[in-house]
């Protein structure tokens, strides 16, 4: 009986601690699933698993972080079996989307949009350049720009080193700003960066660009 | 730093987990430098425009509710297995042992291939360790005695191909029930459902056989087919073949699930069920349920797995019969109608279909009702 007395007020506790994190899981389950039958889905997984394991918890550590990490957990497993089940998969694209935008990079055609550039992007472009990222890239993009979590948290969120969250937040970052560039250029936002017959951007003609951009934003 | 530093760490600056000094050196090249102060704004410029997109939302307050409701359920859950793990331990050994002794006096139906019929071979497994979180596990128990349905593949002899099921059985009874958070307790009494039960036996009666009291179950089976197949032991072996199916022979939709048949059986009538709204035909195998051949059907209906066995009837074998039915006096209501009865075993329901001494059986987690209706009526789904 003692037992079940303990129990009950380990769910008490349980719902004190975790049930305030609901709204932003629910927030976080949406980038993730990407439709709120799946999302709310992930949610009660995530909420039956952290009440389930509860014991491992230790009170007064971060508990928001450790729900975060369950949720992470069962969202990549899910993913997983469910790339099993598909066998073709079709998240290999992103990947090689992701070389692309790096091998650009390097070639210095990438360069940041300015400011007015991207107030002027719809946020459908937005929530396109989010979902073209691999999974991994976008859950450390969301736990850092929609959770606010640190770079500590996340490798804790994530189970990695922090060097690790580094690298895939700026990769993650850096090919979404590559996805918006495309966006802003066949929308006739801004001019495509013209390429030498090498491919790759000559370093003249960009310097100029800046400065005539500039010019033109002075006058 | 240098510039090449201030392009790589511009997130780690921007998003404030630089310790002091560096940050300090950070803001010292970003003075100095109007080209890398140039792109550090467009990082941030974007950075920024991503959080303002990835605005934080709030879940619905139904959301939360159900959430709420699913813990309660796992958390009940959860109590039960504590409160009940001992009694139901000991419980489940004494059950076993009662059910291994009346094993040695008589046998049981099973379902086994068409081709080789298995011999029911008696499975004495550690139930004791496998106490479930359910208060009827006692009668789930049961059920791994003699009475575990052997389904072999119909190629390999049966010698080398009798997969009986462990003890760990009594966990697989149980439906998927965290996709099922309203589910009633696992094992239901056949029901006082006034929809199905047309021409329900009585509750005592089929109460008497699922609950597992095998004496009832044995003069039944004794006095009809009919009631051999709807003894506790042949209701568990269908579930169990329900639960863990072998592969069907044929897949495919009914036109090729019947050229299948029709090669191998004298006459095939149509799938019991019409693919319609929510129902559709995976496959079929041809397989031998209590010593009678039967076609056993693979359904999917209304997103879970429905199984079909449909007995073919064979000369020289006793038809099936009601023995309510067929004891209705010509005025009874009951008398000439179809037979359609419903047992429930550890949360699934098993409908039975009785036309003209042909028997089909209907097994699924889905509610009595939603499959009569099915069996009822097939040709308007």
């Amino acid at each position: 009986m003692l037992r079940l007395f303990q129990r009950d007020r380990e769910r008490e506790a349980f719902e004190k601690e975790a049930m305030p994190h609901l709204d932003s899981l629910h927030g976080y389950a949406m980038h993730l699933a990407r439709n709120s039958a799946d999302a709310e889905d992930l949610v009660q997984e995530t909420y039956v698993k952290a009440l389930k394991n509860y014991k491992r918890y230790t009170p007064g550590t971060n508990c928001r972080a450790w729900l975060f990490r369950i949720m992470t957990n069962t969202f990549f497993n899910l993913q997983r079996s469910r790339k099993r089940r598909r066998s073709v998969g079709s998240e290999s694209l992103p990947d090689i989307e992701m070389q692309v935008a790096e091998h650009h990079q390097d070639q210095g055609i990438y360069r940041p949009l300015e400011a007015q550039v991207l107030d002027r992007m719809v946020s459908t472009h937005m929530t396109e350049a989010l979902a073209s990222l691999p999974d991994d890239f976008r859950t450390v993009l969301l736990l850092a720009d929609l959770q606010d979590f640190s770079y500590k948290e996340i490798a804790e969120v994530c189970e990695c080193p922090v060097g690790t969250v580094m690298s895939r937040l700026y990769r993650a970052r850096k090919a979404m700003q590559r996805k918006l560039l495309d966006h802003a250029v066949n929308e006739g936002i801004v001019e495509r960066p013209e390429l030498d017959e090498n491919g790759v951007i000559p370093m003249d003609a960009f310097r100029l660009r800046g400065k005539r951009s500039a010019n033109g934003g002075n006058a | 730093m240098n510039c090449q530093d201030i392009q790589k760490f511009a997130y780690t600056y921007l998003d404030e987990e630089f310790d002091e000094r560096d940050r300090a050196e950070y803001q010292t090249h970003l003075t100095m430098c109007p080209p890398c102060r140039g792109t550090v704004e467009r990082d941030a410029a974007f950075r920024d425009a991503v959080r303002r997109h990835l605005c934080p939302t709030t879940a619905d307050p139904e959301v939360h509710d159900r959430v709420h409701r699913r813990l309660a359920e796992a958390h009940r859950k959860a109590r039960m297995s504590r409160t009940l793990a001992v009694p139901l331990a000991l419980a489940a050994s004494l059950a076993l042992a009662f059910v291994s002794w009346q094993a040695m006096r008589q046998g049981a139906p099973t379902e086994a291939p068409m081709v080789a019929a298995a011999p029911a071979a008696p499975v004495m497994t550690a139930a004791a360790g496998s106490a479930t979180d359910t208060p009827v596990a006692t009668e789930a128990v049961v059920a791994n005695g003699p009475a575990v349905g052997t389904e072999a593949a119909p190629a390999a002899p049966a010698a080398t191909d009798t997969p009986t099921l462990p003890g760990t059985a009594v966990a697989a009874l149980q439906p998927a029930t965290d996709r099922q958070p309203d589910s009633e307790p696992v094992l239901r009494r056949p029901a006082a459902d006034p929809s199905v039960a047309a021409n329900h036996v009585s509750d005592e009666r089929s109460a008497g056989q699922v609950m597992g009291g095998s004496l009832n179950a044995d003069s039944l089976a004794q006095r009809s087919p009919f009631g051999a197949i709807r003894s506790a032991s042949s209701l568990r072996a269908m579930v169990r073949s329900h639960i863990r199916p072998l592969p069907p022979e044929v897949r495919g939709p009914a036109a090729l699930v019947q050229r299948f048949l029709r090669e191998r059986l004298p006459y095939v009538g149509p799938p019991p069920i019409a693919d319609g709204v929510g129902v559709q035909l995976h496959g079929a195998r041809l397989s031998r349920f209590a010593g009678r051949p039967v076609v056993r059907y693979y359904y999917e209906a209304f997103g879970k797995p429905l199984t079909v066995f449909q007995f073919v009837r064979t000369p020289g074998q006793e038809p099936f019969e009601d023995p309510e039915v067929e004891q209705a006096s010509p005025g009874d209501p009951k008398a000439g109608e179809e037979g359609v009865l419903l047992d429930r075993l550890a949360g699934y329901s098993i409908v039975h279909s009785l036309k003209g001494g042909e028997l089909t059986c209907l097994i699924s987690e889905l509610g009595g009702d939603e499959l009569h209706n099915l069996i009822r009526a097939p040709t308007v789904l």
